[in-house]
């Protein structure tokens, strides 16, 4: 079926767009995976792979060695991720716990027990399990390559559902209580793992940031030269997007500084420096009743969200370092009115995927679908449970411990 | 070879590994990239392009493919896409769509290797690591110690 590589013809040997000829005939030579028969080169296995489930990777890693090291090498992680995202995302979400569970409190460690949920986009449930803590989880972090962080008043915790993975990081040496936190993947030369920040308000006042590095050989806490830029009252849901992890901020009101538009805090992980950014320019902060903005990542870009009565208003961040912000887009709350039984409340705004589509979500059970090429929405989906906690998940292989 | 039909379509030919001559037109074929490279710098002229890693048989899959997807606008991507299950289901099991794909991967035919690809995966999907190494004949080359170690580690992708 496969001529020997000599007798490949110059012609296609000499071009440098023709990798995957060079590639396929490396793999020709590897007489491991070549037994007789039907053969499998390695790029056309892992174009395979790539489109697998992380059960089913899990799985494969037993069909030999050569499928093992592919599985799992970070390299593969990467190819993998991104097939994931150009899919439907699943849920992740954190249940309220009601008397519908069994247990709040497990008897033998008197641990609180926070229940969790997979679903599809129809909501069918894919994977359920529980987290069994001191004390109840306060934050669910969105994900990141397949990994989602759990925040307590007391610790962080990194957890990727779909290889069963949960690592408690230390608690940071400043002690608590932080003020913020946020987390995501860095992938240099030297540094290949999650990042994890923590800003701890201390007398001075002055507010510090600690960065934890889950990935190497000293997985240990450090304290950044530059803390926060300026005093905050209050951050928001961290997003990670551009390589930085971004709060939106309300600042102390004694020092309210001369530039009110200063809006967004940066934490560039790759840099590890703060950068302030000012919000978009037709953005109008309004006090009305159910009007509020948070942040979101959509396709790997920031993203601000204004949800009010009768709109949902979108910015993108298009250029970072110019806090150039793109015009702004409105969904009318109308458009959704037939498809919602009950009236429509939007709580926030999660992922916007590739093809076009963006998940709101009203709260506690009702997740709707808004197709952006059409104008339209497409439906929602009733839950069968109340969550507290959710985000659009997609599967990944990275370990969080090493 | 590089011929032109009456509506003034440039037709080029491509020849398989064994030998079979196949005349389509260029924007058909150009679906393959490294067919586009090979016309860009003038190969198509010295006579027909040899593609020594695809048989007759394949091939004549492969421009099956790119005819559909050259004369198919975006609009109709609905009927495109239940086109594409009819031909993959055409192909019927793993030996013919791996060497699909190992064509569509030398031809660099993006569309095509990815919709292989996803018909292989869910071929593979709710299989016994030993159900895969029979596909593709694949050697366990684990010790029994190894096995049963990796085996164990990985235990819960079996339940």
């Amino acid at each position: 079926m496969h001529p020997p590589p000599s007798k490949r013809p110059h012609l296609i040997q000499e071009r440098p767009w023709a990798a995957p000829v060079r590639t396929a005939a490396a793999a020709n030579k590897n007489p491991r995976t070549a037994t007789g028969g039907l053969f499998l080169p390695q790029q056309i296995m892992i174009a395979i792979m790539a489109k697998l489930s992380v059960k089913a990777l899990t799985r494969f890693k037993c069909v030999s060695k050569s499928f093992h090291k592919v599985i799992t090498s970070p390299r593969f992680h990467r190819v993998h991720s991104t097939q994931q995202t150009q899919q439907y995302p699943a849920f992740l979400f954190k249940l309220c716990n009601t008397a519908f569970h069994r247990r709040q409190i497990d008897p033998l460690s008197f641990k609180l027990v926070s229940y969790f949920s997979m679903t599809d986009m129809g909501g069918s449930i894919l994977y359920k399990f529980d987290v069994q803590l001191p004390e109840p989880i306060r934050l669910v972090l969105p994900c990141c390559l397949g990994v989602v962080c759990f925040a307590t008043e007391m610790r962080l915790l990194l957890c990727n559902p779909s290889i069963h993975q949960l690592h408690e990081l230390p608690v940071c040496p400043r002690g608590v209580p932080m003020m913020a936190c946020g987390f995501g993947y860095v992938d240099t030369d030297d540094v290949k793992g999650f990042k994890v920040v923590e800003l701890i308000a201390c007398l001075g006042p002055k507010i510090e940031c600690w960065v934890y590095t889950a990935a190497g050989k000293n997985q240990s806490w450090r304290l950044m030269d530059q803390g926060c830029p300026c005093l905050v009252q209050e951050y928001g849901y961290p997003v990670f997007a551009n390589e930085t992890i971004y709060w939106k901020i309300r600042r102390t009101a004694d020092v309210r500084p001369a530039r009110e538009d200063d809006f967004i805090l940066g934490f560039n992980l790759y840099e590890e420096k703060f950068r302030v950014l000012t919000h978009p320019v037709d953005w109008t902060n309004t006090t009305a009743f159910g009007s509020y903005t948070h942040l979101v990542e959509i396709s790997g870009k920031l993203s601000m969200v204004q949800i009010s009565a009768s709109w949902v208003s979108i910015w993108c961040l298009i250029d970072p370092r110019n806090c150039l912000w793109s015009n702004q887009k409105r969904i009318a709350m109308s458009s959704m009115g037939r498809v919602v039984s009950r009236p429509p409340v939007v709580a926030e705004m999660k992922h916007y995927g590739r093809n076009g589509m963006i998940i709101f979500s009203s709260g506690e059970d009702v997740v709707m679908y808004y197709d952006q090429r059409q104008g339209r929405f497409l439906g929602q989906l009733k839950l069968s449970f109340f969550a507290s906690e959710f985000t659009a998940y997609f599967e990944g292989l990275y370990p969080v411990r090493s | 070879m590089s011929i032109t039909t009456e509506n003034n379509e440039k037709m080029i030919t491509l020849m398989s590994s064994d030998g079979e001559e196949f005349v389509v037109e260029e924007a058909v074929a150009a679906q393959s990239q490294t067919i586009k490279h090979l016309i860009e710098d003038g190969c198509s002229t010295e006579g027909s392009i040899p593609l020594p890693n695809v048989t007759g048989r394949v091939l004549s899959e492969v421009i099956q493919y790119c005819k559909k997807h050259s004369s198919s606008d975006d609009k109709e991507e609905k009927e495109l896409e239940a086109w594409d299950a009819e031909f993959v289901k055409a192909a019927d099991d793993h030996v013919a769509l791996t060497d699909l794909m190992m064509a569509a991967n030398f031809l660099d035919i993006k569309g095509l290797l990815d919709l292989v690809a996803q018909t292989l995966a869910n071929m593979i999907t709710g299989k016994s690591p030993e159900e895969v190494r029979r596909m593709w004949n694949i050697k366990n080359d684990f010790t029994p110690e190894e096995a049963e170690k990796v085996r164990k580690e990985n235990q819960w992708a079996f339940e």
